[in-house]
């Protein structure tokens, strides 16, 4: 009997990488997500792009689901390491608000991924979440399957330094990491990306030459004028009450931010209030965000009633002029 | 039935396993002391957890409360009943506000006088009813450090309560809690359990529990483990290593454990074991196997929270993650180690010890200045050369990639480093060991130099946080200045050190540009409450522990040996006998004022007086002897002697004579036994019971 369910097991065709996210495409679409693209700017997580930071403020239900490149330029190992990369790839869902069964959501989630959670040890380890940065801090788990962290899983309760009501769920999967325990493989380059063409045939030189780039060649002292470019762009949108594009210029100071940081050029003492500075931005884009979403009546509200968690939504706080 | 049993789970999500046993306790406590509060008795009997689950279970709770009879108090009987004996108009108001027939009111007596009121039965509340009311509020009342929201009604808790079970003798008590309503079904294992399990009560939920492939009971889960560690162990051809402080953490990190084993690349036995080990438990969470002569085997044991792992799959995947986990140890160990260590030195500068304290290079400066100035004390005069190495190199691991990913082995990977450099062991262990103790149950450094080192990188740590500011109050102490002052003084009690505090401070601060006496008297003091913490810790009693810091605890190691010498004579009848009397002298001489005078034996009149005199001048030698080799029980033992002799004189002498040549004389005679005692302690702060 048990050989049996081995070999069925052998048999069935473990998923490449992008079938891999096609499965969480499948999955979440049924459980009602809107499927977003991935943003088009460099951050360090998913969490960072507006459909989570900005999303997650305020009363609005909402549930999205979307790939995301990461960038941790000091992660980089010029192709040399077999786990750690300059550049990964996260499948983010945010779930607002928290559904009571969302543990067992994200357990479907692995079955439908083809993992058998009777033959492979799934625990949830403590794990609280936090990004100086964003001001932003939730509490959760990384989620451990045979001893490798394939998840992080985080109620959220802070964003832009506000108190979240309701709580949402971020459920993020690093993708290589399941792909090489579904694979069986030791290195995230001998992934199958798709048939006949491998993680390594399309990533490997973009490590190398971003390794050289975040350790060697970037040029400091563009990034620095760069960063108070970016830094003052942002305040004076801000002032104009162009959030969004303000945010994103908070997020080119976050991503600069960790450039120099690979380059060394910046010293323990330095890093704590460029980290304020960014979290100053990313707590006033918050703000003014929220203003405007309740200025406009919350309008994600009316239309999903019955999602309505049944109480009233703690009233907003007001900000500006 | 006269008497119930109350059976509580909360069921949540995983709890983190260092609360689960305080959430476990506290909530068992936290409702008897509201079924107290509400004069019901109650006993807890069980106390279980899991990370999904905290469960309490009480007996011997009443079926419901005693009644009460309350008396209420109306006015004054004069000013309830008119002259010819009606009710006033006070009396009927009172009898109607309060709802009892006129007739019903009686005269009662108070201090004050006499007043009408009468007595009411309030009814007793049944248990249930209560337990309804309280078991919410006695949730909510648990403290933690970290908690959530999760839900709309914004209750907290350190992770969603998803189900809750509460029954008293198998009935349900109905009560809500976080939007989940109390009831009989718990819940299994999350894959090999049901999720739905009807249960009676204690016994029964700990039954259906373990059919569903949950062992509630801690105690039968650490077991478990342990059992199959040390099977698994064997199996592998060796030993367990043991590790109290993981097992317990595994303990609560599974509802049905099993110990699963695997084995590494033996080219990886080319890392240092403490590395190997560090990688294993912290990253990974598994146990170290020796084999013989406490050498590593290429092996390790994980807990899973299965029944077995029978397809090998469960092995080869955490046989992978250890791979890459041992690989990366394996390139930090090769390329740390292309650098020379002292090397790393200059980086030091951009490594923030404190804002105001500046960089851990400065750090090290400091403790530079201060090693030469110290040495001597700390009995390392001969190696000052050695331990000025030992100090450069000691934070350069700071900087270290192997450093950077394993926080927990500073100093640790210093010293290696040192090591396969070629530094003399002095040197190299001195670094290894400057951490140590790293709790007050572990080991103190044990070479000279690491005991050194550990000790004045703690004093420039306390002397340089409390110079600016950052003294310990209450729970907020982020520096943990009071552990590192711990630290200090077990570094002090265990290597035997004879040092002087005040030294210690001063030298230390100087090192700063502080020399603030009023910054000597913080660190003093806080050093003073460190060392009466540690002794209080220790078991010492009280008494002994004030008799002794009373006359001065600047050299620590010498208090603590006047305390055990105390300790040790608290059971003496004559030690104890002598302790009263001293208390006698004390008073006198402190009624008397100062005398100086040295006593004249030509004074002495009685025989009493002679005789204490001749046994003080022939006991003053030998118990300096005593107390010079730190002896102190010995002194007080010799001192305990006197006893006789002691209450002899106070039979037959009158201390306070009218004669005032006579009277000063023997306040000298007194004066000089008060300072022979003072030597040691103020034995008058002896708490004396009975019999003396």
């Amino acid at each position: 009997m048990e050989t049996d369910q081995g070999n069925a097991e052998l048999k069935t065709k473990a998923k490449n990488f992008q079938e891999i996210i096609l499965s969480l495409q499948h999955f979440w679409n049924r459980e009602g997500c809107v499927l977003q693209q991935p943003y088009d700017h460099e951050v360090g997580a998913g969490t960072m792009a507006p459909e989570t930071f900005l999303r997650v403020l305020g009363p609005e239900p909402y549930r999205v689901a979307y790939v995301m490149p990461s960038r941790r330029p000091t992660d980089g190992r010029y192709g040399g390491n077999p786990n750690r990369v300059q550049k990964h790839y996260q499948y983010q869902v945010i779930l607002k608000p928290s559904p009571a069964d969302v543990q067992d959501l994200y357990l479907k989630s692995l079955k439908s991924l083809g993992i058998d959670l009777h033959r492979h040890d799934l625990r949830f380890e403590e794990d609280n979440w936090e990004s100086p940065t964003l001001g932003a801090w939730g509490i959760g788990w990384q989620v451990l399957l045979d001893g490798l962290e394939i998840t992080q899983f985080t109620y959220f309760q802070q964003a832009g330094g506000m108190d979240l009501n309701p709580v949402s769920a971020e459920i993020t999967y690093g993708l290589e990491r399941i792909g090489t325990f579904i694979a069986r493989v030791d290195s995230i380059y001998d992934l199958v990306w798709t048939q006949g063409v491998t993680y390594r045939d399309l990533r490997f030189q973009e490590e190398v030459e971003f390794s050289r780039y975040n350790f060697e060649a970037a040029d400091v002292t563009m990034l620095f004028k760069l960063f108070a470019l970016y830094e003052e762009e942002c305040k004076r949108l801000l002032d104009l009450q162009l959030v969004l594009p303000a945010y994103d210029y908070c997020l080119k100071c976050s991503h600069t931010f960790n450039l120099l940081d690979s380059r060394g050029a910046i010293s323990v003492t330095e890093r704590v209030g460029i980290i304020a500075r960014v979290r100053q931005l990313a707590c006033e884009v918050a703000r003014q965000h929220l203003a405007s979403r309740e200025a406009q009546g919350f309008p994600m509200l009316g239309s999903s009633a019955d999602n309505a968690t049944g109480t009233e939504p703690e009233s907003p706080r007001r900000v500006g002029p | 039935m006269t008497s119930s049993e109350l059976t509580v789970e909360l069921g949540t999500e995983e709890i983190p396993a260092g609360l689960l046993e305080t959430a476990a306790t506290d909530l068992a406590r936290s409702i008897a002391e509201a079924l107290s509060r509400e004069r019901l008795s109650s006993r807890v009997t069980h106390v279980w957890y899991t990370p999904r689950r905290i469960i309490a279970v009480l007996t011997d709770i009443p079926a419901r409360q005693e009644d009460l009879f309350e008396t209420i108090l109306g006015p004054p009987r004069r000013a309830a009943y008119d002259d010819e004996g009606a009710p006033t108009r006070a009396a009927l108001a009172f009898a109607e506000k309060n709802r009892v027939a006129l007739d019903a009111l009686e005269t009662i007596r108070q201090p004050k006088g006499e007043y009408v009121g009468f007595v009411r039965r309030v009814r007793g509340e049944p248990a249930r009813a209560i337990l309804q009311r309280i078991i919410p509020s006695a949730v909510s009342s648990l403290q933690f450090p970290k908690t959530m929201f999760w839900s709309p009604d914004r209750f907290r808790f350190p992770r969603p309560i998803r189900w809750v079970v509460a029954l008293l003798d198998g009935k349900v008590v109905p009560f809500g809690l976080a939007e989940v309503s109390a009831g009989r079904f718990s819940s299994g294992h999350r894959f090999l359990g049901k999720r739905r399990i009807r249960v009676d009560g204690a016994e029964s939920l700990k039954e259906r529990l373990r059919e569903n492939a949950v062992l509630a009971d801690p105690d039968e889960r650490r077991e478990r483990i342990r059992l199959q560690l040390k099977r698994e162990a064997s199996a592998l051809g060796g030993q367990l290593l043991p590790d109290d402080d993981l097992l317990e953490t595994v303990t609560n990190l599974n509802e049905w454990p099993s110990v699963i084993g695997g084995a590494f690349d033996t080219r990886f036995l080319a890392l240092p074991h403490e590395i190997l080990v560090t990688v294993m438990r912290e990253h990974q969470k598994y146990f170290s196997v020796e084999g013989e002569e406490g050498r590593l085997l290429p092996a390790f044991l994980a807990v899973i929270n299965l029944q077995d792992d029978s397809s090998g799959a469960i092995r080869a995947g955490h046989e992978r993650v250890l791979r890459a986990r041992l690989a990366d140890a394996e390139f930090f160990w090769s390329t740390d180690r292309q650098t020379k260590i002292l090397d790393l030195q200059d980086r030091l500068r951009s490594v923030l010890f404190q804002e105001k304290l500046g960089s851990y290079h400065d750090k090290t400066a400091r403790m530079l200045a201060l090693a030469p100035r110290l040495a001597d004390m700390l009995g390392c005069g001969q190696h000052t050369a050695e331990l000025e190495t030992a100090i450069r190199l000691s934070k350069c691991d700071l900087v270290t990639e192997m450093v950077k990913e394993f926080t927990d082995l500073q100093g640790i990977v210093g010293g290696l480093y040192a090591r396969e450099e070629g530094y003399p062991e002095e040197v190299w262990r001195a670094v290894y060991e400057q951490y140590q103790p790293r709790s007050m149950q572990a080991d103190s450094p044990s070479s000279l130099l690491g005991g050194a080192l550990a000790l004045i990188d703690r004093l420039d740590s306390v002397c340089g946080c409390i110079s600016v500011g950052l003294i310990p109050t209450g729970s907020r102490d982020p520096f943990a200045v009071r552990r590192q002052g711990n630290g200090i003084l077990k570094i002090i009690f265990d290597r035997r050190l004879s040092v002087s505090l005040d030294k210690l401070c001063r030298w230390s601060l100087e090192a700063f540009g502080d020399v603030s006496g009023d910054t000597v008297a913080e660190i003093r003091r806080f050093l003073e409450g460190r060392l009466r913490f540690l002794l209080e810790d220790a078991g010492y009693p009280y008494d002994c522990i004030n008799a002794a810091v009373s006359i001065g605890c600047d050299d620590p190691l010498d208090t603590l040996e006047r305390v055990r010498a105390l300790q040790a004579m608290r059971d003496h009848a004559d030690f104890l006998a002598l302790a009263s009397s001293f208390k006698r002298v004390v008073n006198i001489l402190s009624q008397a004022g100062k005398v100086r005078d040295e006593p004249q034996r030509a004074l002495m009149e009685d025989d009493a007086e002679l005789s204490l005199w001749d046994c003080y001048r022939d006991l003053v030698p030998r118990i300096a002897a005593a107390r010079a080799g730190h002896d102190y029980e010995s002194a007080l033992r010799l001192m305990a002697s006197m006893r006789p002799v002691v209450d002899r004189f106070f039979d037959r002498v009158l201390v306070m004579a009218k004669d005032e040549a006579l009277r000063n004389n023997r306040l000298a005679l007194l004066s000089c036994l008060a300072d022979m005692f003072l030597g040691i302690a103020d034995i008058s702060q002896m708490v004396i019971e009975a019999n003396t």
